[in-house]
């Protein structure tokens, strides 16, 4: 339920607010033009803002949304695109766009000091930008193909294109590869841009301690004086179920040349920090456990200890969609029987359940987790956009935490019968880690 | 200070410039050991981090990469754990460590509810850390894989050279990243010696930076790892480094392809406690940080086709360089070369421009600021700062930086870089 804020209408100007919302120390503010605007105030001497921009890849046609992005720092009617860099940089501060294939993020980090001025200039880009055509061509082509998503992956797996064909092979995120097309012209990028990069199409996500007022001000008048906004479908919170998911595991192998397999599990999650996907999340968490972790016991062949056995354990996301993986390295030669042992273990834990102590460490890695997470404004400002777009039960980095510490041994285990067949098993040639 | 090293690999590249600590405690333990605390109220986030005053200004022509090599062997296990790095895993603990010219890093970051197991850890390992020949030959191929991986990094390969001709008698002309050669002959025993000389009281420095309750922590320091005891025993002196009567001018082949020639241009540069420091931070910012600095403004004036510039400046604990390094077509090398050069001359002739300083000393604040930010970044800020000189030089930084007189920067110039103290590479395609 919304609350009105009193406290930040004040601070902000009744006039800029049309709905306000606080909850867990974040306050959400709709300005007039349709703007979201999220704030966490959390003490820092650096200050962070994302803006969320709903569109992405499978927007327009190919390379129209990167082009749009590119061009959105590429100048305005008052600075060109070295003056829009340089003045954020000769601050201490930097600025980012990137496109993915669901939604788009710019990024603004700043000193406090210095905050409120260079959040001026990423107004600016976002309500002034001109569009400049000479920005095309300096580009000279962009990706096309689930490139974000994909290039996230492959950043991870660069010569595995095996499991983001197993985890999406329903969606361009799946795609072996992104291409460049020099398709993109002028008008089609001005067309999408006139539609898509509005007010009330973007959520302003800004943490650390700043001056709200004049941000929010900053943010009213960006676009005043500008043509009024078109009738537009309005902005939807709340995220697409993940798509179809194949039932059965399966394993993959992939070609590569590194001399040693990799043991991957991957896992595509439901809606990114729900509630479903906590105990998800906290799955991942106890397989991929150092000490009795099932992925540990598989790789380790039985011995005695896991010491010196590669381990990782990670979590990417976009707003409609994410995915764990984690991995081990057996020893040369190991894979298939370390992914026959897993896959034996996988099937005594649907049967038995996870032990109460590799439960704990799986609960202590997630509260630490989302703890080192919480030391940065960054984090804290993407995660308040993503909550907005989500339309999260959790507005916090702090909330999520508090939650995931509630998730029970016996929550985790009654959804394990769900979870586990959903898991993909891969071993992994060529990983390129 | 701008290090922004490739030797420090690992998580050191955030430990620059330096101020504030203005909160932080510093308490001696019953063993002479420093602990340095540091409370973040807001967060539930702790991140502890132990500074060892050893790296490769330690080592000799026979144990050149030793530190490196024991960095990678600790916390691994102990007479009582057999898996470290699993303990600290069941924490969530973020475990990074580092190595650099002066000192070896080991830092934990995690759910502040785990501080106290955390530092039971360390207080373990520094006591009782084990070593064996089944440790040492994982570490071995582990080093061999990332010496690998290193070696395809052109700047890796350029600092390597350039060290090796800009210090013929300092330990600093080591790359701390050691070398295949050297690993090879490494045993558990050599670092198991190089441990207990690296690892006594006086030579360690405790950060515990984030949530915690002061009075429990200190109790819990004093009555853990502040009782351990190991004999101290110097490792050898070194001598200081001798200046060069002459330029060092040198043009050698590289293997990284045909459309790139690289170019660096360094000189001596004052040691960290050198009052002279910050008024060579501020000159290391205008020259090469960013865009918009001076070097990436001008030179592409003479080379429009530069690929990339930038400075650094190594504030180490003996005098250490400044260095200017870019990337350009291999036809552009020499008028690249000859551009730096002609900016370094107009600075000993004039005074910089005061909006160049002022953008300089914004850009050197806002890097203090960024390193504050998390308690990780906060350890590894205030540590290097407590190793390698004191903890009054960080609070006083900020405060310093903003001093600098344009005459300071001149006479920095004057006094450092200099046409005989120079040493320039430039590394064309073979």
């Amino acid at each position: 339920m919304k609350i009105r804020s009193i406290a930040l209408m004040t601070a902000a100007g009744a006039l800029i607010a049309t709905g306000c919302a606080r909850r867990s120390g974040v306050e959400t503010v709709v300005l007039e033009n349709g703007l979201r605007v999220v704030i966490t105030n959390i003490p820092s001497p650096v200050a962070a803002a994302v803006v969320w921009m709903d569109y992405g890849e499978r927007d327009g046609g190919p390379g129209v949304s990167r082009a749009v992005n590119r061009m959105l720092l590429g100048g305005t009617e008052i600075r060109n695109r070295n003056q829009i860099f340089r003045e954020i940089e000769s601050a201490g501060g930097w600025i980012g766009v990137e496109t993915g294939l669901t939604g788009s993020i710019m990024v603004l980090q700043a000193p406090a000091e210095e905050f409120t001025a260079c959040f001026a200039i990423l107004a600016e880009c976002l309500s002034r930008s001109t569009f400049d055509s000479t920005e095309l061509a300096a580009a000279g082509g962009f990706e096309e193909g689930g490139a974000g998503f994909a290039k996230i992956l492959r950043r991870k797996y660069r010569k595995d294109s095996a499991i983001r064909s197993v985890l999406f092979p329903d969606s361009p995120a799946g795609a072996a590869g992104a291409k460049k097309t020099r398709s993109v012209t002028a008008d089609s990028v001005a067309a999408f841009a006139a539609r898509h990069v509005r007010p009330e199409r973007m959520i302003v996500s800004i943490a650390g301690e700043c001056d709200c007022k004049a941000v929010l001000k900053t943010l009213n008048e960006a676009w005043r004086g500008r043509r009024a906004p078109e009738p537009f479908p309005a902005f939807e919170s709340g995220a697409a179920a993940p798509g179809p998911v194949p039932g059965t595991v399966r394993a993959s192998r992939s070609a590569g040349r590194n001399r040693r397999d990799s043991l991957v599990v991957a896992l595509r999650t439901s809606v990114p920090y729900g509630p479903d996907f906590l105990v998800e999340y906290l799955a991942g968490l106890a397989l991929s456990a150092k000490q009795d972790g099932l992925l540990a016991r598989a790789a380790s062949g039985g011995a005695a200890s896991a010491a010196g056995l590669e381990l990782d354990f990670y979590f990417q996301n976009e707003a409609d969609f994410g995915y764990w993986v984690a991995s081990a390295v057996p020893s040369a030669g190991r894979g298939p029987e370390a992914k026959r042992r897993l896959e034996e273990l996988l099937a005594e834990a649907q049967t038995n359940g996870i032990s109460e102590p590799v439960f704990t460490t799986a609960r202590r890695r997630l509260e630490s987790a989302f703890a080192i997470r919480s030391q940065y404004t960054l984090n804290h400002a993407y995660f308040g956009a993503l909550a907005e777009r989500l339309n999260l039960p959790y507005r916090s980095i702090f909330d999520i935490q508090k939650a995931a510490a509630s998730v029970t041994h016996e929550q985790l285990n009654g959804r394990l019968g769900d979870i586990l067949p959903r898991m993909r098993v891969i071993i992994s040639s060529g990983a390129g880690r | 200070m701008k290090i922004n090293s490739l030797f420090a690999i690992l998580l050191l590249a955030g430990i620059t410039t330096a101020s504030a600590g203005d909160k932080s405690e510093a308490v001696t333990l019953p063993n002479g050991m420093t602990a340095i605390l540091h409370s973040f109220p807001h967060t539930n986030v702790t991140c502890v981090a132990l500074f060892a005053r050893a790296g490769s200004i330690c080592e000799t022509d026979s144990t050149a990469g030793i530190t490196r090599f024991m960095e990678k062997s600790l916390f691994r296990m102990t007479g009582s754990r057999r898996d470290v790095r699993a303990e600290l895993d069941s924490y969530g603990g973020d475990f990074q460590s580092g190595v650099n010219q002066d000192f070896a890093v080991f830092a934990v970051t995690a759910s502040g509810a785990f501080l106290f197991p955390i530092l039971d850890l360390f207080n373990d390992v520094v006591r009782d850390a084990r070593f064996n020949d089944s440790l040492a030959a994982d570490v071995r191929l582990e080093l061999t894989r990332r010496l690998e991986e290193e070696r395809k990094n052109p700047d890796v390969q350029i600092l390597s050279r350039y060290l090796s001709l800009a210090f013929r008698e300092h330990p600093y002309r080591f790359m701390p990243h050691g070398s295949a050669e050297g690993f090879r002959v490494l045993t558990a025993a050599d670092v198991r010696r190089h441990f207990e000389m690296a690892f006594v009281p006086r030579n360690l420095v405790l950060v515990v930076t984030g949530q915690f309750e002061r009075a429990g922590l200190i109790d819990r320091l004093k009555n853990g790892i502040g009782r351990f005891e190991r004999e101290s025993r110097a490792f050898s002196a070194w001598r200081p480094e001798s200046r060069h009567a002459a330029a060092v001018d040198v043009r050698e082949r590289h293997g990284f392809g045909p459309n790139v020639a690289f170019v660096t241009v360094g000189w001596p540069a004052p040691a960290v406690s050198d009052p002279a420091t910050v008024a060579m931070d501020v000159l290391v910012t205008a020259l090469g940080n960013g865009q918009s600095s001076r070097l990436n403004r001008q030179i592409r004036v003479s080379a429009p086709s530069l690929y990339s510039v930038w400075s650094e400046y190594r504030t180490p604990r003996d005098p250490g360089f400044i260095r200017i390094t870019a990337a350009c077509p291999p036809a552009d090398a020499d008028s690249v070369r000859s551009a730096i050069l002609r900016e370094v001359r107009i600075l000993q002739d004039d005074l910089m421009p005061e909006p160049e300083m002022a953008r300089a000393k914004r850009m050197l604040a806002a890097t203090e600021s960024f390193s504050r930010e998390g308690a990780t970044d906060y350890a590894n800020y205030i540590g290097y700062w407590a190793t390698m000189a004191d903890l009054d030089l960080a609070r006083q930084y900020v405060r310093r930086i903003r001093a600098v007189r344009q005459e300071d920067v001149r006479n920095t110039v004057r006094t450092f870089m200099t046409d005989e103290q120079r040493v320039s590479i430039i590394l064309m395609p073979e």
